[in-house]
């Protein structure tokens, strides 16, 4: 849905003349429908081609029904259409209603509504205030991406987790505009089990780019326009010049309690952030990860940094550290690091059962954005049941699949229907990524201490911790290892060009890569912006890679080279 | 059908190429023609071109035809499109053995390309996104100059030192050339200026990709001397010639391919 219709619907809810003159046109197009020219008109068309043109053009020329006839009838729609249905096919008739199943709960969660009245109109305010909400609805259509192609256990896999994502983020969401006063803004990378533990809610300052482009690709072109325009240099990374955007924009829900962010990923990270603790003026707690954080010293000093933020979080919000609640919530962080090493050992199997999305997107959700979640437990049980179930009946995900790969650099989070795309079009699965992977410890829960050591031994070893503030080595070395232990066909290195300090790595990678007769495919793009490097353009280098060093043949030669405005 | 005779056809963003090969690997044609708008028309007519003389061969009358290059897939008549960087490796593998890297400069790409003992790539590199260090860039500079691209590309040999072209973007780079010309600098310096900066850049793409000797270069632009000089100078040692025109390493090695595949087809 484009700015200008949203604004259109949220105005036609405030104003009652655009209200009217909304409702009236839909009631002369639905008089129109009604009429009896118009009925006798559609029943000639199903039996004479001649007719049936005849009414497409005269619906076509129309004002009231051109656009929604040209979406319909247009020789190119037609063509898009047919080529959809025949690839979004989901195998068989159980697969079928497993999707249409999972499609309904999406749409149910996306459209959960507060209880009271007064929190319903809340919410509804909360929308118009900030349009970007609307595009969560979208996150149905992000399911699809995921699952196109997709049948039997993984099809399930993927579903459950996007579900419970949605879930999340309407929650946080719920936190923010109904609950203000206990919500604190938080930037992804941060410990969100002190949160918990504190019984304080939190909103993940990312929600309205970073985590949107996921349901709508083009949602976060603005933002990055307009923190360029405020000054901020336009090759800086725009991951983290994302959400400064969203500040200076207005379009960032503040809660007016507390601001917990970090250094993370990297310097841009930390300047970005400079820029949204000054233009919402809340008091703010940066919490550092050190440098080569590999030494007891170094992580002494964050488990220090971690009671500052609990003391700036007591003395600013009010709420108390609960360590009993802290347990309980390392002791389900225990469990879901159990059962992720159980996904990941899973996966070196000759039949991989959960690649991909599947592989990255619930890590990426209940361990790095809202960690230490209680219904994450029984969520990544039933992964882990599906997981098992796939594994016993030799169930790959990616069905055919042809190409084991390692994902280097973080997913393509702004391209969701990258994944789909690479396993129909190649039958390439990513069998462990760099976001994924990282040494997996267990949270020693008997003292303050010991838990605060073990979330910080786990919170430095994270995505985007363990990579960007320590050596080289655990850039290096850890693909050398998943190398040897998931013995890929190749590496995929998704080379964000907003990150200096991977495309030096890059380098490092190639060079070990040709020692070590490693292909690696590397795709020179941007995570975030399409505009930089379009999604042909992504496809188009991986296509070049398979062809040209795996020598491999297409599994679909029709989505080779396709128009991305008929990819959703 | 001739069961005598295969094609391959490159079709370039500035020049379609054609190579026709018997299924001994004689070569029997070759034409290079200057690229159309619609690729369909361009390799239409480099496939006429190459065809004259070969009494009684149509177009419609290969045992196998293959399209490379940028619009090989608007080649609606070829038997089967495949990737120029691979073909361009069978080419340059099939005329040289020796032969281990390839910098190719087409009219809007550079690529750097290793091969193995079969022909097959082992690695490549490449620069689609940007005009510097391609054959556009070099026609934009003889512009500059107002020369020919065969003049322009021996007047760097003439110069008596090389003047740093430092835009590695070709618009800025024209106009940075303009300057050196309005300022009255000896045009053959600036030429060599010019060829040192495309030679670092080919010289990049290369090392991004491997360097292994022997190294070969392809493309229009491998018929430019002044790069080639400049490119040895950075790589400090001989670029390996080819004996077959550079500019056709594409069409051969799709005609290679072709031949391979009717070949197959035929003892099958």
């Amino acid at each position: 849905m484009s700015d200008i219709t949203k604004g259109m619907l949220a105005q036609a809810i405030l104003n009652d003349s655009i209200k009217n003159m909304m409702m009236e046109q839909t009631k002369a197009g639905m008089a129109k429908f009604k009429s009896p020219e118009f009925k006798a008109a559609c029943m000639k068309a199903v039996a004479d081609p001649a007719a049936r043109e005849a009414l497409i053009k005269q619906l076509m020329a129309d004002p009231l029904t051109a656009p929604v006839a040209f979406k319909l009838f247009s020789p190119e729609a037609q063509a898009a259409m047919k080529a959809q249905s025949k690839k979004k096919s989901k195998g068989n008739a159980k697969d079928q209603w497993v999707d249409f199943k999972y499609w309904l709960k999406c749409w149910k969660t996306c459209m959960h509504q507060p209880e009271s009245k007064e929190d319903k109109a809340k919410m509804k305010q909360a929308q118009m205030d900030f349009p970007w909400m609307i595009d969560l609805m979208k996150t149905v259509s992000m399911g699809k991406r995921y699952t196109e192609g997709r049948t039997g256990i993984a099809l399930q896999m993927s579903w459950k987790a996007i579900i419970h994502q949605a879930a999340a983020t309407i929650e946080q969401l719920n936190n923010v505009f109904l609950d203000p006063e206990n919500t604190v803004l938080a930037q992804i990378m941060v410990p969100t089990q002190i949160y918990k533990a504190m019984d304080l809610h939190h909103f993940c300052a990312e929600t309205p780019a970073n985590i949107l482009i996921m349901m709508d690709q083009h949602c976060h072109e603005k933002y990055i326009d307009e923190v360029v325009n405020h000054g901020l240099p336009d090759d800086t990374c725009n991951y983290a010049s994302q959400t400064p955007g969203v500040v200076l924009a207005g379009h960032l829900p503040n809660p007016g309690t507390a601001l917990i962010c970090s250094n993370l990923p990297c310097e841009a990270g930390f300047s970005s952030y400079a820029i949204v603790e000054r233009e919402l003026g809340i008091p703010t707690y940066r919490l550092d990860v050190p440098y080569n954080f590999k030494t007891e010293e170094d992580r002494a000093a964050y488990v220090k940094d971690m009671f500052g933020m609990i003391a700036f979080l007591e003395e600013t919000t009010g709420h108390k550290m609960d360590w009993d609640k802290l347990r309980k919530v390392c002791e389900d962080t225990n469990k879901l690091g159990e059962i992720e090493l159980e996904r990941w050992e899973m996966n070196r199997s000759e039949n991989p059962p959960v690649c991909n999305d599947m592989l990255w997107f619930p890590h990426l959700c209940f361990f790095s954005m809202d960690a230490g979640r209680a219904d994450a437990v029984p969520l990544f049980e039933d992964l882990q049941k599906l997981g098992r179930r796939a594994y016993m009946k030799k169930e790959c995900s990616v069905k055919p699949m042809k190409y084991r790969a390692i994902l280097w650099n973080p997913p393509t989070f702004g391209y969701t229907y990258f994944w789909s795309w690479m396993e129909r079009c190649w039958g390439i699965g990513v069998v462990q990524d760099m976001e994924t992977y990282g040494p997996v410890n267990v949270i020693d829960t008997t003292s303050p201490e010991s838990m605060l050591e073990g979330l910080a031994l786990q919170w430095c070893n994270a995505a985007m911790s363990r990579h960007t503030r320590g050596p080289a080595e655990n850039w290096m070395g850890d693909v050398a290892k998943l190398t040897e232990m998931y013995r890929p066909d190749f590496i995929l290195n998704l080379n964000h060009m907003g990150c200096r300090s991977s495309l030096g790595l890059t380098g490092a990678m190639k060079e070990w890569a040709n020692e070590n007769d490693m292909p690696v495919c590397i795709v020179d793009y941007s995570m975030y912006d399409s505009r930089v490097v379009s999604r042909q353009g992504i496809r188009d280098q991986i296509n070049n890679f398979m062809m040209n060093i795996m020598h491999a043949e297409p599994l679909d030669p029709s989505l080779l080279v396709f128009d991305d405005d008929n990819a959703w | 059908m001739s069961t005598t005779y295969v094609c391959g056809c490159d079709v370039g963003s500035t020049y379609g190429k054609a190579v026709i090969m018997d299924l001994n690997g004689k070569i029997v044609g070759s034409s290079i023609v200057r690229s159309k708008i619609d690729p369909e028309e361009t390799s239409k007519l480099a496939i006429a071109e190459a065809t004259k003389g070969i009494d009684g061969l149509s177009m419609n009358d290969f045992a196998y035809l293959v399209g490379t290059g940028y619009g090989r897939n608007r080649v609606p008549f070829a038997n089967e499109n495949i990737s120029e960087i691979s073909c361009h490796a069978m080419g340059v593998h099939i005329t040289n053995p020796a032969i281990k890297t390839i910098v190719d400069i087409g009219g809007q790409d550079l690529k750097g390309i290793t091969i193995d003992e079969n022909g097959s790539v082992k690695h490549f590199a490449m620069n689609d996104k940007c005009a510097a260090g391609t054959g556009r860039f070099f026609e934009g500079m003889a512009r500059a100059f107002e020369v020919d691209l065969q003049e322009f590309s021996d007047m760097s040999l003439k110069a008596k030192e090389i003047l740093p072209i430092t835009s590695q973007c070709s618009v800025f780079a024209e106009t940075e050339v303009i300057s050196m010309v309005a300022q009255k600098k000896n045009p053959n310096d600036i030429a060599a200026g010019i060829q040192a900066s495309v030679a670092k850049r080919c010289f990049t793409m290369l090392k991004s990709a491997g360097i292994e000797r022997e190294v070969t270069m392809t493309g229009g632009c491998a018929k430019n001397k002044g790069l080639k000089n400049a490119l040895e100078k950075i790589l400090k040692f001989e670029i390996t010639e080819l004996s077959t025109d550079p500019q056709l390493m594409g069409a051969l090695g799709a005609c290679e391919f072709a031949r391979k595949k009717a070949l197959v087809a035929k003892a099958g």
